[in-house]
C-alpha cells in the first residue's frame, strides 16, 4: 500500500506483496523454523476469533505461506507480523 | 379430558408456541414449561426424572467431549485440503467432495459440529478458487442432515429413538438406514450440482494453487491428533459392540470421553467443559419432563389411539403419515420436541395392538431428519452456517434455501417412502 513503508527482517522471511481482486496478497517464504513458528502464532490468532473472511492462510511447500488479506486488515497484518519481530520496522509515509 | 390432561396439554401447546416463535431462547421456555409441569403437580419431581432420558443426555455428552478435543488438532482441515487436492481443485467435484466428507462426518459427529468444522475451509478454497462459497455451504447443510440420518450417534432424533426403543442397536441403524441415506445422497448431490453447475467453473491458473497447498501444516498436534482419533475410533467401535457388550450408547461415549481428558491431561478438562452445549443438553432435560406430563395424563395414549382409529391400525399408511408428518414438522419446527412427542405415541401404538413398530420407528426418523432441509429454520446446522454465512457477507435467505431445500427435502422422503414400501411393507 502507498501510504506505508515496512522493512522486512530477511534473516527471518522474504515477503512479496501484490493486488489479488480487491484484497491484498502476500507471498511469505519462512527462512527459519523460528519464523514458522510465529507465523503459525499469527494464523491462530486470525483463526480464533471466528471471523473466517477477513483474512486467509495457505500453507505451501518449502516453507512458504501465502496470506490474502482484505484491504481493512492490511495494517493490522503488518503490524502484527512486527509485533512477531518479522518486519523490522513500519511507518507512514 | 381431565383438568390435569387440560393443563398438560395448554402448557405443552403455550411452550411450543413459544420454541417456534424464537423470541425467547428455547431453552428457557422448554426448562420453564417443565417446571410449570412440577409446580401445578401434574408430575412431581421423582417422575419427572424418571423421565429424563439420560442415555440421550450422556451420549451427547460424551461425543461433544470427543469431537472438541478432535477438532483443535486440524483433522479436519487436512481431509479437507487433501480431498480437494485430490480432484484437482474443480469445482463441481470440489462440491462432491466437501458434500461427502460433510455427509461422513455428520454421520459420527453431531452436524453442528460437522458444519462447524467444514465452513471454515470452504470459505478457503472458494476464495483461492473465485467461486462464490454459497452453492458449497448450501450442500454442507443439506449433506449434514442427510449424513447424520445415516446412524444412531448422527443426528438427535436417532439419538431419542435408539435409546426410546432398546431393541434397535446402532449396527441396526446403520443396516436399515444407511442403504436409503446413500440412494438419497445420490440423487441430492446430482440435483445440487444440476442447479449449481453454472456457477462453479474456475481458471486453470487458480487451481493450480490448489495443488500447492500444503496440507501437513494444517496438523497442529500431532501426538494430540495420535490420541483423539484412537479414541474416537474405539468409541465407535464400542457402539458397534453396544448390544453384545451389554453397554448403553452413553456408557461408551462418556468412557471414551474421560478416557481421553484422562490422556490428555488436566489442561483440557476446563476446555472441553467450556464447549459442551450445554443449552442443547437442558433444552433436551425440559422436554422430557413437558412430554412427560403428556404421557401422565394419558394425552399421548389418546392421540394414539385416535391416530390408529384414522389409520384403521393399517402398517403402510400409519408408516407414510409419520414419514411426511415428520417431515413437514421438522421443516417448520425444530425436530427434536416433535421426535420427544412422537416416541411414547408410537410405544403406545404397540401397545395397542400394532404389532410391527420397526416401519414406524424408520419412518419417524426418516422423516424427522431429512424435514429438516426443507425450510432455513428446519435444523440448527442450517441457521448456523446461513449466520455465518451472512456474516461474512454471503447471505443466505429464507426464500432462496427454500427454493432449494423443500425440493431437497421432498426427492429425500419419496426416495425414503418408495424405500420404507419396498423393504418393510410388502
Amino acid at each position: 500500500m502507498k501510504d506505508l513503508n515496512y522493512e522486512i527482517d530477511h534473516s527471518m522471511i522474504d515477503l512479496e506483496e501484490r493486488q489479488n481482486d480487491d484484497d491484498i496478497e502476500f507471498l511469505i517464504h519462512l527462512k527459519t523454523e523460528e519464523s514458522l513458528k510465529r507465523i503459525r502464532h499469527i494464523r491462530e490468532f486470525y483463526e480464533s476469533d471466528k471471523v473466517y473472511t477477513d483474512i486467509y492462510f495457505y500453507p505451501r511447500a518449502n516453507h512458504r505461506y501465502q496470506v490474502i488479506v482484505k484491504y481493512e486488515g492490511y495494517v493490522s497484518f503488518l503490524l502484527k507480523l512486527f509485533q512477531f519481530k518479522l518486519l523490522k520496522s513500519i511507518s507512514w509515509k | 379430558m381431565g383438568n390435569e390432561a387440560f393443563v398438560a396439554l395448554i402448557l405443552f401447546l403455550l411452550t411450543y408456541v413459544f420454541i417456534i416463535s424464537e423470541k425467547i431462547h428455547r431453552t428457557i421456555v422448554a426448562m420453564l414449561g417443565a417446571a410449570f409441569m412440577i409446580v401445578f403437580g401434574i408430575v412431581n419431581q421423582e417422575m419427572a426424572i424418571h423421565h429424563i432420558d439420560f442415555n440421550t443426555l450422556g451420549l451427547l455428552i460424551g461425543m461433544m467431549i470427543i469431537v472438541s478435543i478432535t477438532a483443535e488438532t486440524g483433522v479436519f482441515r487436512f481431509i479437507a485440503i487433501w480431498a480437494a487436492k485430490k480432484v484437482r481443485g474443480r469445482p463441481i467435484a470440489l462440491l462432491v467432495v466437501f458434500s461427502l466428507i460433510t455427509a461422513v462426518g455428520s454421520s459420527f459427529l453431531d452436524n453442528v459440529t460437522t458444519v462447524l468444522l467444514i465452513v471454515p475451509v470452504t470459505f478457503s478454497i472458494a476464495r483461492e478458487l473465485k467461486v462464490s462459497p454459497i452453492p458449497y455451504l448450501m450442500s454442507e447443510i443439506f449433506m449434514s442432515n442427510i449424513g447424520g440420518t445415516a446412524t444412531m450417534i448422527g443426528d438427535p432424533p436417532n439419538i431419542m429413538i435408539g435409546s426410546a426403543v432398546k431393541s434397535l442397536s446402532f449396527m441396526d441403524f446403520i443396516t436399515n438406514l444407511a442403504p436409503v441415506i446413500l440412494v438419497v445422497m445420490v440423487f441430492v448431490l446430482l440435483y445440487l450440482v444440476f442447479i449449481f453447475r453454472k456457477k462453479l467453473h474456475a481458471g486453470e491458473d487458480v487451481r493450480q494453487r490448489i495443488q500447492e497447498l500444503n496440507e501437513k501444516e494444517e496438523i497442529t498436534d500431532k501426538k494430540l491428533l495420535i490420541k483423539s482419533l484412537s479414541v474416537l475410533l474405539l468409541t465407535i467401535v464400542g457402539f458397534f459392540l453396544h448390544q453384545s457388550l451389554s453397554l448403553e450408547t452413553a456408557t461408551i461415549a462418556l468412557f471414551g470421553a474421560f478416557v481421553l481428558l484422562l490422556i490428555t491431561g488436566e489442561s483440557y478438562l476446563e476446555f472441553v467443559f467450556n464447549r459442551i452445549e450445554w443449552t442443547t443438553i437442558f433444552f433436551f432435560v425440559g422436554l422430557f419432563v413437558l412430554v412427560s406430563g403428556l404421557v401422565e395424563t394419558g394425552i399421548i395414549s389418546n392421540v394414539a389411539s385416535f391416530s390408529i382409529k384414522m389409520t384403521g391400525g393399517e402398517l403402510t399408511t400409519t408408516s407414510f403419515l409419520i414419514l411426511w408428518l415428520s417431515a413437514f414438522a421438522s421443516a417448520f419446527i425444530d425436530n427434536i420436541p416433535f421426535v420427544a412427542t412422537m416416541i411414547p405415541l408410537i410405544k403406545d401404538m404397540g401397545e395397542m395392538g400394532m404389532t410391527n413398530l420397526e416401519p414406524l420407528w424408520w419412518s419417524l426418523s426418516l422423516g424427522a431428519c431429512l424435514g429438516g432441509n426443507g425450510l432455513l429454520i428446519g435444523a440448527s446446522a442450517n441457521l448456523i452456517v446461513a449466520g455465518l454465512s451472512g456474516k461474512e457477507g454471503y447471505p443466505i435467505s429464507f426464500v432462496r434455501f427454500m427454493k432449494i431445500g423443500i425440493p431437497v427435502m421432498i426427492i429425500s422422503v419419496l426416495i425414503s417412502m418408495i424405500y420404507i414400501y419396498l423393504r418393510y411393507l410388502i
